[in-house]
């Protein structure tokens, strides 16, 4: 379940109430970190745009506003929020954990506070903070650009490749185990003579069954050791990926694998921090 | 021996290093060349024995005999005189 449903499920089902600020918070941050940022920025809006809206909830509003515009590639209304923020919450404190490129945007917000672009204080801020965009922060849009969220393959990257290797080797390893059972089996059905002694087969046949099998059974535990190896490193890695997803528009992934086949021995190793 | 589902048995045989127990099987054969390097055919037995095993009287047959040398195959040691008497071998 995403963190998204896991926040409307619980929060009260009020039909055709109209959630209050307190709601469209709630499921604002829950979109927001669930990628959703069409409707999370919906949901600030909403909270901005609400009479019955603490001021706290109003600077958190358009503090995540601001995290959402960044994220959602609109710089100059990122920036037009976040000033907001910077001179209508003095003391409005950003959650821990954000990436440092969004403290980074908050910073510089907050180093432009009192300057005519950044005057406009939260308590007043308007639904519509976030469809204009200010020139005076157009310069800044290559800039943002460049840190544009990468897609679902380059953030999950390493699941995915994890993903691949677990059911390439699972499949190696199936196929490998039934030849193998298929040479057991030709063996185990093979003719008898009515005193046990193999008619079906001949030794020559059988000793290259056996010699066969032995080889293809390393192979298929091999094959085993590491696609249970890659699908632990298929969790691992999505957990790390994730994470660092969630809070944070970078590109870079933060999971490193490696790989190595000896003759006796495979090894799959996973580097990743959280 | 226990019969298993294809891949159960598939996967019993890899987990547990299960080997197909040739060296434990009795072969039949009709010729030379099918019992692998380290046994031959046994002309009067038609069964795989090891080499050493080859000139092993079956039964009163025994090599240098009419029914012996009618027998042997390509590959039949010359056995010279007969052999061990006593053989746990047993005609076909």
């Amino acid at each position: 379940m995403t963190a998204f449903a896991v926040a409307a499920a619980l929060l009260p089902s009020g039909g055709a109430r109209a959630a209050s600020p307190r709601e469209e918070l709630a499921l604002g941050v829950a979109a927001y970190n669930d990628f959703n940022y069409d409707a999370a920025t919906r949901h600030f809006d909403a909270v901005l745009a609400s009479p019955l809206a603490l001021q706290e909830q109003r600077c958190d509003a358009l503090m995540y506003l601001g995290f959402t515009q960044i994220l959602n590639d609109k710089p100059a209304e990122a920036d037009r929020s976040l000033d907001r923020w910077a001179s209508g919450c003095p003391n409005s404190t950003p959650p821990k954990g954000i990436s440092p490129k969004l403290r980074q945007r908050l910073d510089a917000a907050i180093a432009r506070r009192g300057s005519p672009a950044a005057s406009a204080p939260a308590a007043d801020a308007a639904p519509a903070a976030s469809s204009t965009a200010s020139p005076a922060s157009s310069s800044t849009s290559m800039e943002i650009n460049l840190e544009e969220r990468p897609g679902v393959f380059r953030r999950y990257m390493g699941t995915f490749i994890c993903a691949g290797v677990t059911l390439v080797s699972m499949g190696a390893a199936t196929g490998l185990s039934l030849t193998v059972n298929s040479s057991k089996s030709e063996l185990d059905n093979a003719a008898r003579d009515d005193k046990g002694r193999v008619t079906g087969v001949t030794r020559a046949r059988a000793l290259e069954l056996e010699d066969g099998a032995k080889s293809k059974a390393t192979a298929a535990n091999i094959m085993w050791g590491v696609s249970g190896a890659a699908l632990a490193a298929t969790g691992v890695a999505f957990f790390l990926e994730h994470t660092a997803s969630k809070d944070s528009g970078s590109a870079a992934l933060p999971v490193r694998f490696g790989a190595g086949v000896a003759p006796n021995a495979a090894m799959f190793s996973l580097h990743g921090s959280f | 021996m226990r019969r298993f589902p294809p891949i159960a048995a598939a996967l019993f045989l890899i987990a547990c290093g299960e080997d197909i127990p040739v060296e434990n099987l009795v072969f039949r054969c009709e010729g030379p060349g099918v019992c692998g390097p380290d046994m031959l055919c046994h002309p009067v037995a038609r069964v795989c024995v090891p080499t050493d095993r080859a000139c092993d009287s079956v039964e009163g047959v025994s090599p240098g005999s009419a029914a012996w040398e009618a027998a042997k195959f390509s590959d039949t040691p010359a056995c010279g005189a007969p052999a061990t008497a006593a053989s746990s071998l047993s005609a076909e």
